[in-house]
């Protein structure tokens, strides 16, 4: 035994440590995503001056009051679920009734139109909105893209859908509504994707869903609106 | 004896050597530490989210500020009451306090975001999301007030947060 050499700290628990350090994180972190409906609220009014009144055809009436209560149109005592089959019926107006809100056909000319002004705008931009101006046009290409697979499906529907929920509806049934809503505009999409591209809306490209969600837009009003 | 370790002599190959293994797990755990965020508020009220079908997920670039309205915590009650409150941060405030919240928000989320790269704060501020996190069993009355303090800070998109249903 001649000198001795320093013994080496082991190094295989440390491996331990790190993986108990490991599993502390996982299990105490989230990661940051979160499941939401997303919704733009309107920019505040200042002088209640005068705004554009909307069509009592066109106008789409939910009211809610305290113990879920519902008034659509002027039907009461309806289910929640019995929202959407009542809201596409709306909406399509196949039959051209005169008490529901009011659709025609688009048209190639006008969204020709559209596309030659973005195209003429993107030309005299300067370069702050250029990127801004290029989204709008291929919007609008987007659309008559749209047009071009959907044809007659594709109409411009004048509907305001005006949801109006007392002060004390609870949360939970004021989102309900909300979802029941948003659950008519999916499933009018993914009706006529079935129809015209035999595939469901999983299976849709991301520019498919696009399309479709210019073919039926969603517009919601949750001031009250003015009628005439 | 002699034996023993003349058996343990054949069978020794090169051994794996383990000694890069922690380094592997501190990477993990680096990866980790990185990419999540604790959750550093805690809720003085409670909340049951409502549940939706038809949601989207937000991405976590986008920079986000909580307002979160329900009713205090049993230990808190006796202090805010029974009534649903809305909770900025780690505080129960009231909705006249959003519009200052909001601000302070956007003013640090347009600092950290300038000192990562100059000139970009002031469009991810203005790309923020309030994200709402509302009991279910509130009444809309609070809602309906925050969101009117929305309006006047011009923070305009909201985002209710709900649990995913099928």
């Amino acid at each position: 035994m001649g000198r001795r050499l320093a013994p080496e700290i082991n190094a295989g628990s440390m491996a331990d440590i790190a993986f108990l350090l490991l599993v502390f994180f996982i299990v105490t972190a989230e990661m940051s995503k979160e499941e939401g409906i997303l919704q733009i609220l309107p920019e505040k009014v200042i002088d209640n001056g005068p705004t554009e009144p909307v069509k009592e055809r066109n106008a789409i009436r939910i009211f809610m009051n305290e113990n879920n209560d519902i008034l659509f149109e002027d039907q009461v005592g309806l289910k929640m679920s019995a929202i959407p089959k009542l809201l596409k019926e709306q909406i399509l107006n196949r039959s051209g009734n005169p008490e529901m809100p009011e659709n025609r056909l688009v048209t190639r000319g006008e969204l020709q139109v559209i596309i030659d002004k973005n195209k003429a705008r993107l030309e005299k931009a300067d370069e702050t909105k250029v990127k801004s101006i290029t989204k709008q046009l291929k919007k609008s290409q987007l659309r008559l893209k749209a047009l071009e697979i959907f044809g007659s499906d594709f109409k411009k529907s004048n509907h305001v859908i005006s949801i109006t929920p007392d002060k004390g509806v609870k949360y939970g049934s004021y989102i309900k509504l909300k979802d029941m809503i948003a659950q008519s505009y999916r499933e009018l999409r993914s009706e006529l994707a079935k129809e015209k591209l035999g595939r469901t809306w999983k299976d849709l490209t991301l520019e498919e869903k696009r399309m479709l969600e210019m073919v039926y837009k969603k517009n919601v009003s949750e001031s009250p609106i003015e009628k005439n | 004896m002699s034996k023993f370790n003349k058996n343990k002599k054949k069978k020794d190959g090169p051994g794996i050597t383990t000694a890069s293994l922690p380094d592997i797990v501190f990477m993990l755990l680096f990866f980790f530490m990185v990419t999540t965020k604790t959750r550093t508020n805690d809720l003085s009220i409670s909340i049951s989210l409502p549940s939706a079908t038809e949601t989207g997920i937000l991405d976590d670039k986008t920079p986000t500020a909580y307002v979160n309205i329900g009713v205090p915590v049993k230990a808190l009650q006796d202090l805010y009451g029974d009534n649903p409150r809305i909770q900025l941060n780690d505080a129960i405030l009231d909705a006249s306090d959003v519009v200052g919240f909001i601000e302070n928000k956007r003013a640090s989320i347009e600092k950290s975001f300038e000192m990562a790269q100059p000139g970009v704060g002031k469009a991810k501020a203005s790309k923020m999301i309030v994200c709402l996190k509302v009991d279910q069993n509130a009444q809309l009355g609070t809602l309906d007030e925050v969101r009117e303090e929305l309006k006047t800070a011009k923070a305009l998109k909201i985002n209710y947060v709900v649990n995913k249903a099928n």
